[in-house]
């Protein structure tokens, strides 16, 4: 069996965004509940910053491509109709492409 | 022979009659824990993933201006933010502790079904405290 057939990729990339997004969410979280009282300067300032802004464009990425392989692996699973089943995937997939698109030209508006 | 199909099965007109009883609770009483936290991952990260335009959105609105910043405080601070943003964390704990026993499944720990069992329900109760903690943290 070839390596992409094998399925061995999608599984390996659920876990290593998995493992980003978890500890992004999780910093993020503190970083959120501690820092309550920032105003919209400081928010933008604090975005605006390099290491900040690839952290939260890596965060986007990782999520997105987490989220394509769960909800693939749930549209294979339960939708059996093959038409049915590429026009939901290509939805999917589109919609995620632009919310990716969305998150880099909100970080890109601010440099 | 006519038939209707029902679940993929071919089933004969003469049995169309028979009603199918789904008794949700009976079906989820039955199942082991691991099955539940096993859907429920599936059913936070699709719920999750449908409020992902919502959370970019809201990132967008916070950068926009000051006066999307407040407004997006202020709806956080509303009855109806703060039922959203429970609901919305309780979900994300669920699907972070479940996904981190998955995590350990595939590195070969709770293996063992005793220890499935455990962590699932580690994972459920995890999830639920943290939930409770934000609300009370809102």
């Amino acid at each position: 069996m070839s390596r992409r057939a094998s399925g061995l990729r999608a599984w390996v990339v659920q876990r290593l965004t998995a493992v980003y997004v978890a500890a992004f969410t999780v910093a993020a979280v503190l970083a959120l509940a501690l820092g309550s009282g920032l105003d919209h300067g400081e928010w933008v300032s604090l975005v605006r910053q390099p290491a900040v802004s690839i952290a939260i464009l890596l965060f986007f990425l990782s999520l997105l491509l987490h989220t394509w392989v769960g909800l693939r692996d749930v549209l294979i699973d339960y939708v059996r109709e093959p038409t049915l089943r590429i026009i939901l995937l290509s939805l999917l997939a589109g919609g995620l492409v632009a919310c990716g698109l969305w998150v880099l030209v909100i970080i890109l508006s601010l440099w | 022979m006519p038939f209707v199909v029902r679940s993929g099965c071919k089933i004969p007109m003469s049995r169309k009659a028979r009603p199918v009883f789904l008794n949700l609770g009976l079906l989820l009483a039955r199942m082991p824990v691991t099955a539940i936290v096993s859907i429920g991952h599936r059913l936070t990260g699709i719920f999750l993933a449908l409020a992902t335009p919502l959370l970019v959105y809201a990132f967008e609105t916070s950068l926009s201006s000051s006066a999307g910043f407040d407004r997006l405080i202020s709806l956080s601070q509303s009855v109806p933010g703060r039922i959203v943003a429970v609901v919305l964390f309780w979900s994300l704990a669920q699907h972070l502790f479940s996904g981190i026993r998955y995590l350990g499944i595939d590195l070969g720990f709770w293996v063992s079904r005793t220890q499935a069992r455990m962590s699932a329900w580690v994972a459920t109760a995890l999830a639920a405290a943290f939930a409770v903690f934000g609300a009370l943290a809102l």
